[in-house]
């Protein structure tokens, strides 16, 4: 009985623990600094490609369909913003520190890093999230948004990537952020 | 009390020991340029779909699915190196590894190591270390690579992958071989 009672005070003190965690979410740290100066948050609709859907094989258009959007933001590090570049990098790292993001390439380098992360399982993927920084120029992060996007589509996007005539002037802006 | 403060440990422990490796401390080094791809990532790899009438794509894929984490850190500063080193020479006193080959080509010199894996066929984990490497990475001399590989996997398979990896030292990856 006494055992019985200690297993479930555990069970109780790691859900406590666990649920502590509310981290705030990436989502809404693109809410929240999307009328800052220091930001640049873009939504990129998949139309951008400019692809005739009827081009497509159909397992090309089922890879193409399960992804919704690319989500950009950028942080533009000047003279004048230099703390806020450290304290904002850092509350980037806190959120995809999380659990729920699972990390799939790290790359760190002097004054640099980069890091690839996906939520979701290995057969249906919900977002993929790329964050890179370089302690000269700023920070990044991309958010591939889908729904169920299937690792074994991979092939299949990378065709329809090609057969793309994209709109030029809508990367313009992103570029000329930097 | 007692019991109170064991409960606790016993909650977070799960929370703490969620699969650190040895070498994590290595990430954070401003000098060391670091490259880690997780088993996530293996994984997801290996469910791309490619055609199978590829015999090379086949035996690509089929490597990728036995690897589970690889690791690469490269520095050329001198105190980072130091640390690189001496990290080794502690991993290697409390893990099993064995010395495989041990390469002196040029300037560079290379160690291998290895823990067998499932069969004899196969390994666990293979650790190469070069020191004085004249390896290009992003343009710059770099003076000491260490690479981890772990998982199950053929020994004899692994040079395909730095090939299509690009990895630094992949070049000497290539010379290894079960004896």
């Amino acid at each position: 009985m006494k055992s019985i009672k200690s297993i479930l005070s555990i069970c109780i003190v790691t859900l406590v623990l666990l649920s502590c965690n509310n981290d705030p979410s990436l989502q809404k740290y693109y809410v929240d600094n999307q009328e800052n100066q220091n930001f640049m948050v873009v939504d990129i609709p998949i139309s951008i490609l400019n692809i005739k859907i009827d081009s497509l094989t159909d397992k090309q258009q089922k890879a193409f369909k399960s992804i919704d959007k690319l989500n950009f933001l950028g942080f533009k590090k000047t003279e004048d913003n230099i703390t806020i570049y450290q304290t904002e990098k850092e509350k980037v790292a806190h959120i995809l520190s999380n659990h729920t993001y699972k990390t799939l390439i790290k790359y760190g380098g002097k004054n640099q890093g980069a890091v690839v992360k996906y939520l979701g399982n290995d057969n249906a993927i919900d977002e993929v999230v790329i964050f890179g920084s370089d302690n000269t120029q700023g920070f990044g992060i991309i958010r591939v948004i889908g729904d169920d996007m299937n690792p074994s589509q991979v092939l299949d996007l990378i065709e329809v990537v090609k057969k793309s005539k994209p709109n030029k002037d809508s990367f313009k802006d992103i570029a000329s952020f930097f | 009390m007692k019991k109170v403060i064991l409960i606790i440990a016993m909650a977070i422990m799960p929370m703490i020991s969620s699969a650190q490796s040895y070498f994590d401390s290595l990430e954070d080094q401003e000098d060391i340029t670091s490259v880690i791809v997780n088993a996530n990532m293996f994984n997801l790899m290996s469910k791309i779909d490619v055609s199978t009438d590829d015999p090379e794509a086949q035996e690509y894929l089929d490597l990728i699915k036995d690897i589970t984490s690889l690791k690469v850190f490269v520095s050329k500063e001198g105190a980072s190196t130091t640390k690189m080193k001496n990290m080794l020479g502690q991993y290697l006193k409390k893990s099993s590894l064995q010395e495989l080959m041990r390469i002196k080509d040029g300037d560079n010199n290379v160690k291998f190591y290895m823990k067998e894996g499932s069969n004899p066929n196969r390994v666990s984990e293979l650790l190469m270390f070069v020191q004085g490497a004249e390896l290009k990475i992003e343009g710059k001399n770099a003076e000491t690579v260490l690479l981890t590989l772990t998982g199950d996997f053929d020994l004899n398979k692994v040079s395909k992958l730095t090939k299509e990896m690009n990895i630094p030292g992949g070049e000497h990856l290539k010379k290894v071989k079960k004896k």
